[in-house]
């Protein structure tokens, strides 16, 4: 979904963290991805294998994402737990399906960048 | 040598900032946005052409249509008496506030009570793209499948509403109301579920009070 205009963003966030901090160019980038959200973590390596390459700031840079499982409260209990997946999640404690709150797993941020060596 | 540096900004972040410009002229005119989604077909032109029919002496409304072509839906609209503005896409499956902040511009705000944004016929890419609505209505007809709730969690999860249109057609299709219901609620303890019809206006009262109560909630 959109991978491409969302490593678009990626860029533009991490361009804009550069400039405040005076770095010229990156060595590795970490995203968090969260599983609810539907953005799909190989479309955005391939989206930002074809934007990054010939880019003073990025070129060889690696991006790594790092998906974040659903985490939720139970909605009865308070319990929280992480389902085994989204179909059926009763709480192990109460065993509750119903009105979960979603405590992770919406994510989709710049965790941290980490600057190139000078002499790369 | 590590040298990470923490960053934490949201990479959506450039359209929420949008967003909360519009949120900031709703809240200044004290006027209600619903962002209105569903996938095509669902009903959502024709819950507005009701909606703006029978409740045009209660309230003050304008809608901002959202379609990859055509200005159909914003004729339809406009054939109620309400103000529409439509926006053409062209390619991109959803509205991002950034389009909304343009259309607004001709829209006259003064006194409106509620500006419905019907989002492009997509269950997927809207739900990521806030357009600085205080709440987000999924409609999901009767002719889709009562596990869509489960297909698509993400949009499911962030709605106030779920509106169940096209009850008239029960008789006709595999619908379980319950199920679908219960697989909203999964992740969203307090969605708002009503089953209703378009064409024969079968419970739209109920969706006309839930309506109230969130005009009357923004004033």
């Amino acid at each position: 979904m959109h991978e491409m205009s969302i490593v678009q963003n990626i860029l533009d966030i991490l361009r804009d963290e550069m400039t405040n901090r005076d770095i010229g160019r990156l060595k590795r980038v970490v995203i968090k991805n969260g599983q609810l959200a539907g953005v799909v973590t190989e479309a955005m390596q391939f989206a930002w294998e074809a934007l990054t390459p010939g880019t003073s700031e990025f070129d060889g840079a690696k991006l790594e994402i790092v998906e974040i499982p659903l985490k939720v409260s139970c909605g009865k209990c308070g319990t929280e737990f992480t389902p085994d997946h989204n179909r059926y999640m009763p709480c192990p404690s109460c065993e509750e399906v119903l009105g979960h709150n979603v405590l992770e797993g919406k994510e989709l941020y710049i965790d941290s960048i980490e600057p190139a060596d000078p002499e790369e | 040598m590590s040298s990470e540096i923490p960053i934490v900004r949201d990479v959506l972040e450039a359209n929420d900032k949008l967003a909360e410009k519009l949120k900031e002229i709703y809240k200044e005119k004290k006027i209600l946005c619903l962002n209105l989604m569903s996938s095509p077909g669902a009903g959502k032109t024709s819950l507005l052409e009701r909606t703006l029919t029978d409740l045009r002496d209660e309230f003050k409304m304008a809608v901002i249509e959202g379609d990859l072509q055509t200005d159909n839906d914003a004729k339809r609209v406009e054939a109620t008496g309400a103000q529409a503005v439509q926006i053409n896409t062209e390619g991109s499956c959803h509205l991002d506030s950034g389009q909304i902040l343009e259309s607004i511009k001709q829209i006259d705000l003064e006194g409106l009570d509620i500006l419905f944004v019907e989002n492009v016929g997509n269950l997927v890419c809207p739900a990521e793209f806030d357009v600085g609505e205080d709440h987000k209505i999924t409609l999901l007809s009767v002719t889709e499948g009562d596990d869509k709730p489960e297909k698509y969690p993400f949009m499911f999860h962030i709605s106030a509403v779920m509106l169940l249109n096209k009850v008239d057609l029960l008789p006709y299709v595999d619908f379980d109301l319950d199920s679908a219901s219960a697989h909203a609620r999964k992740l969203n303890a307090d969605i708002e579920v009503l089953p209703i019809s378009c064409r024969t206006g079968d419970n739209l009262e109920k969706w006309y009070d839930w309506l109230r109560k969130a005009r009357e909630a923004k004033k």
